[in-house]
């Protein structure tokens, strides 16, 4: 094919360039550093650590089952267990804050308003109508009463406010713009009456009550407050979650639950080698007992993510972002978890020897292997592939225009669409190549700093389905999806060089939508818009898992609210546009 | 129909009402020429004429605004690579990749045209008189060497038309030389078509079969070496300088039957050897004072400046 020939002369020619030598000994360095630079949590970091060094096997289990402070020990565990349960339980049976806030701010609106004998218009006409020292008095002490119900319901909006952090706390979808209005409605009100009512003269106290009567009707507020939509979880679903998650799994003597059954098993071991002090027993010990801990951490998060899920309801992530309490909700990141923890919870996988992509990179949850070190190094080292191919890509095309080659080039017998195939074919081409020095330099690396261990690979494909996976198959999908990343930018760079012309502004222009989307990454991820930008959707590997395939700088790492099917015919659908545009408009504009 | 297309095969190049148009100006303007087999063609006009605008629509680098271009009768508009595969062009000057030796350049046009031999790209540097230097970075090349190079990558394919732009721009007087024999072994010998465009008339005036002279992006002249010769003696054949070219006219005209042409101080007459003593006899006779005598040469760019005016300038 003539395009491959094009492709071809075109990394001849490289290999006469300098560059390309400097650019592969700084991969190479870079990669040194990685090397150094890589400290994988291993396995053993994950092990719980009850006993001493010279302490028997049972010394430790007495640790593990009678400290009430020791970290990771049975009561601990059980304590954060309770929590979640307590929580969860709470919310079903809690009065509504909701109706509270309703209720008290009606009754400062009943103070305030004609009709009630005791409110504050009714008192002050008396007083106006027959100023003695009775009324006086009267309607001092309503100015008092209602000074008091008015900060109190500003306190209790102000500290409603200042718990909403807390996600629990929440019982309905309210935004903050709108606690902020009926909050500084309370607030004005109670800076409206003066502190000290007794000092006041008759005129003054008229006044002020004038003032609050005319200037305060908490109507709109009420409504706004009666306009927010209550949180509701059919208690039959509360009680499935504590069910499944709490009931059938906590730790109950005599029963037949999931933490009874593990903990039988350490007894067991504790009872049988209970006068070891040898440090294989010891480990074997902790091993059970790690069981034990993850078992009621995916007790926790499942209980605690299935509880979250409810309570978005019906509401996308999008319209989620606005109501207080919700503005870190993902769902596809809730129901990720949710699908993995239950795979491991119906398969028993406790001892958490697997690879997930969920701590991609940081902790393998097994041994370290090669491939920790090579998706380590190729998620740094692709960023610096990225900003090679987008040079190369912006030197063989307007470098061509503006050193005036392209004209030695354009009178060669192919058409203009071949001649920007060949050449787009040839960044490819060059991507490819430092991909694979990357990828065999890293597991060569790898290899030599911790060997190679074959562990499972567990995937959350599209947040529902659990895909077990070699590292190898994972590890070329990984490529896949970088390649397809840079793919995206080197497309950006064709385009912007073939409209310009001018190698700096070309490269400038590259730079800033390269720069503009590390920054999307690290400043809009909470946007709902974001999922109409390119940059939502360049990141494939994020869907079989929450890793990103660059580690956020060529990609966003977050889902949007897409999903795998989406996001693929959205890049594909951009890449194909954006060269589209830079054949047409190479096609078109002359060359000299 | 049939008798068209036997036409178009006899002509390796031909331009159809070529225009184009850069904003509202005419860079071109209906351009019509042929080029035929062997022929070396002369491309002659001022500064901005539209020279290498021409040249630039027929290898490709800019798209005509109208007409069409026909090589070995194919139009390039819809035959692009077949079309630009028979020709080798060199546009204005010759660009090059400087971190690359002269040989690497060459070499890499040749791959993309498919037809790589090192020892055709030695032969061709020979021709161009690079053998030497050859295998230097073209960024320590000389003006002339990187003109010579251009020459050469315009010949690695063996094109059937070749279009040079200016080639002997930068080149010295032993290169001129040697190019203009190798342009007409070319022509004459491999039946090579060249378009050639250059601002020395007298190099075209004895390499070119045909001169063609453009103006403003107008054609104004196409005609052959020989016709250009006829036509030029309508000017006469003689000349003389003397401080009254109108009575000496005048005298010419009435005594000896001939027309003669006022030039400032000149006039031109057409006479044979035999009669011109008797005209001067009767100049002299008549008081004339007479500066020179001398026969005229016509030259290409006399006919150039006579066609399109000195005051020609851009
Ligand atoms: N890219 C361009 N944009 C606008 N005008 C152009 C462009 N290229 C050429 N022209 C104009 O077209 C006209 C013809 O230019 P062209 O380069 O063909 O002249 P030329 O005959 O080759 O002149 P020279 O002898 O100086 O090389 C000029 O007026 C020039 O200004
Ligand atoms: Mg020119």
């Amino acid at each position: 094919m003539k395009i491959f020939r094009l492709a071809n002369a075109e990394l001849g020619k490289l290999l006469h360039r300098p560059a390309i030598y400097i650019m592969t000994a700084f991969l190479a360095l870079a990669l040194v550093i990685t090397a150094f630079t890589f400290n994988p949590q291993s396995k053993s970091d994950n092990l719980t650590n009850f006993g001493t060094p010279t302490g028997s096997v049972s010394e430790a289990f007495a640790i593990f089952n009678s400290s009430t402070t020791a970290t990771d020990s049975k009561h601990q565990l059980e304590t954060a267990l309770n929590s979640v349960y307590q929580d969860i339980q709470a919310f079903s049976t809690s009065e509504s804050e909701h109706q509270n806030l309703l209720d008290s701010a009606k009754s400062v609106n009943a103070l305030l308003t004609t009709g009630n004998a005791n409110s504050l218009p009714e008192i002050l006409y008396a007083f106006i109508n027959s100023p003695t020292t009775t009324n006086r008095t009267a309607l001092n002490n309503v100015l008092e009463a209602t000074n008091e119900s008015i900060r109190n319901q500003a306190l209790r909006v102000y500290n409603y406010c200042a718990g909403l952090s807390h996600l629990n706390n929440i019982d309905y979808y309210a935004t903050t713009s709108e606690i902020n209005e009926i909050e500084t409605v309370f607030l004005n009100l109670a800076s409206a009456i003066p502190v000290n009512i007794e000092t006041l003269s008759n005129e003054q106290i008229v006044e002020t009550s004038e003032n609050l009567r005319t200037s305060f009707n908490l109507s709109p507020t009420i409504s706004k407050i009666e306009g927010f939509k209550k949180i509701t979880i059919p208690s039959e679903t509360i009680t499935k979650i504590t069910t499944d998650y709490y009931d059938n799994i906590k730790y109950q003597e005599g029963s037949d639950t999931l933490l009874t059954n593990l903990f039988e098993k350490i007894e067991n071991f504790a009872h049988i080698n209970g006068a070891s002090t040898e440090k294989a027993d010891k480990t074997e010990l902790n091993k059970l007992i790690t069981e034990y801990k993850n078992a009621t951490y995916i007790a926790i998060s499942l209980m605690q993510n299935s509880f979250n899920l409810e309570k978005a309801g019906d509401y996308s992530n999008a319209e989620l972002k606005k109501y207080i309490g919700f503005s870190n909700y993902n769902l596809y990141n809730i129901n990720e978890q949710i699908t993995l923890n239950q795979h491991l919870l119906d398969k028993e996988m406790f001892h958490g020897e697997y690879r997930t992509n969920l701590n991609f990179g940081v902790l393998s949850g097994a041994e370290p292997s090669a491939y920790d070190f090579a998706f380590y190094a190729v998620q740094i080292l692709g960023i610096i592939i990225a900003i090679f191919c987008m040079f190369f890509a912006v030197s063989i095309t307007s470098g061509e225009f503006q050193n005036g080659t392209i004209k030695m080039v354009a009178t060669r017998p192919y058409t203009r669409r071949k001649l920007i195939s060949g050449k787009h074919l040839a960044c490819y081409q060059f991507m490819g190549i430092f991909l694979l020095f990357v990828s065999i330099a890293s597991l060569a690396i790898g290899i030599a700093m911790n060997g190679f261990t074959f562990t499972s690979h567990i995937l959350v494909f599209n947040a529902d389905t659990v895909l077990t996976l070699p590292d190898f198959v994972v590890f070329l999908i990984y490529l896949a999806s970088l390649a397809l990343n840079i793919i995206f930018y080197i497309s950006i760079a064709f385009l912007l060089s073939t409209i310009f012309r001018s190698s700096t502004f070309a490269l400038f222009a590259t730079f800033l939508i390269y720069f503009f989307g590390v920054l999307f990454n690290a400043i809009a991820s909470a946007s709902s818009w974001l999922i109409y930008t390119p940059f939502a959707h360049l990141d494939l590997f994020k869907y079989l898992g929450n890793a990103s395939a660059s580690n956020g700088f060529l990609a966003i790492n977050i889902t949007t609210g897409a999903n795998f099917v989406v996001s693929t015919l959205v890049l594909l659908g951009i890449i194909f546009a954006v060269q589209t545009a830079t054949k047409i408009i190479f096609n078109k504009r002359d060359i000299a | 129909m049939e008798k068209k297309t036997e036409k178009n095969e006899k002509s390796v190049l031909r331009v159809v009402n070529l225009t184009k148009q850069y904003g509202s100006r005419n860079a071109i303007d209906r351009i019509n020429f042929s080029i035929k087999k062997g022929e070396i063609f002369g491309f002659v006009g001022a500064n901005g004429a539209g020279k290498s605008t021409t040249m630039k629509i027929i290898t490709g680098l800019a798209e005509a605004t109208s007409g069409d271009v026909f090589i070995d009768g194919k139009r390039l508009s819809n035959n692009f690579e077949k079309c630009i595969a028979q020709v080798g062009s060199m546009i204005e000057t010759p660009l090059f990749y400087p971190y690359l030796t002269g040989f690497q350049n060459l070499k890499y046009f040749a791959k993309l045209s498919g037809s790589y031999k090192r020892s055709r790209i030695i032969e061709i540097a020979n021709l161009v008189g690079l053998t030497g230097r050859l295998h230097e970075k073209v960024q320590n090349y000389s003006l002339g060497m990187k003109q010579r190079l251009g020459i050469a990558q315009s010949l690695l394919h063996n094109p059937k038309l070749l279009i040079l732009d200016e080639p002997t721009n930068g080149l010295d007087a032993n290169g001129i030389r040697e190019i203009k024999n190798f342009l007409v072994r070319l022509a004459k010998q491999k039946g090579v078509s060249i378009m050639i465009s250059s601002h020395i008339l007298a190099i075209m005036e004895s390499l070119c079969d045909t001169i063609c002279i453009i103006d403003k992006g107008k054609i104004v002249e196409t005609k052959t070496i020989d016709e250009i010769k006829k036509s030029c003696n309508r000017f006469g054949t003689h000349f003389i300088r003397t401080s009254k070219p109108n009575f000496a006219g005048m005298i010419i005209q009435d005594k000896f039957n001939t027309k003669a042409r006022i030039a400032g101080d000149k006039v031109l007459f057409e006479t044979t050897e035999k009669q011109l003593p008797n005209i001067i006899v009767e100049l002299t006779h008549n008081k004339i004072p007479i500066y020179s005598v001398s026969e005229i040469n016509y030259s290409l760019e006399d006919i150039y400046l006579d066609v399109i005016g000195t005051d020609n300038a851009v």
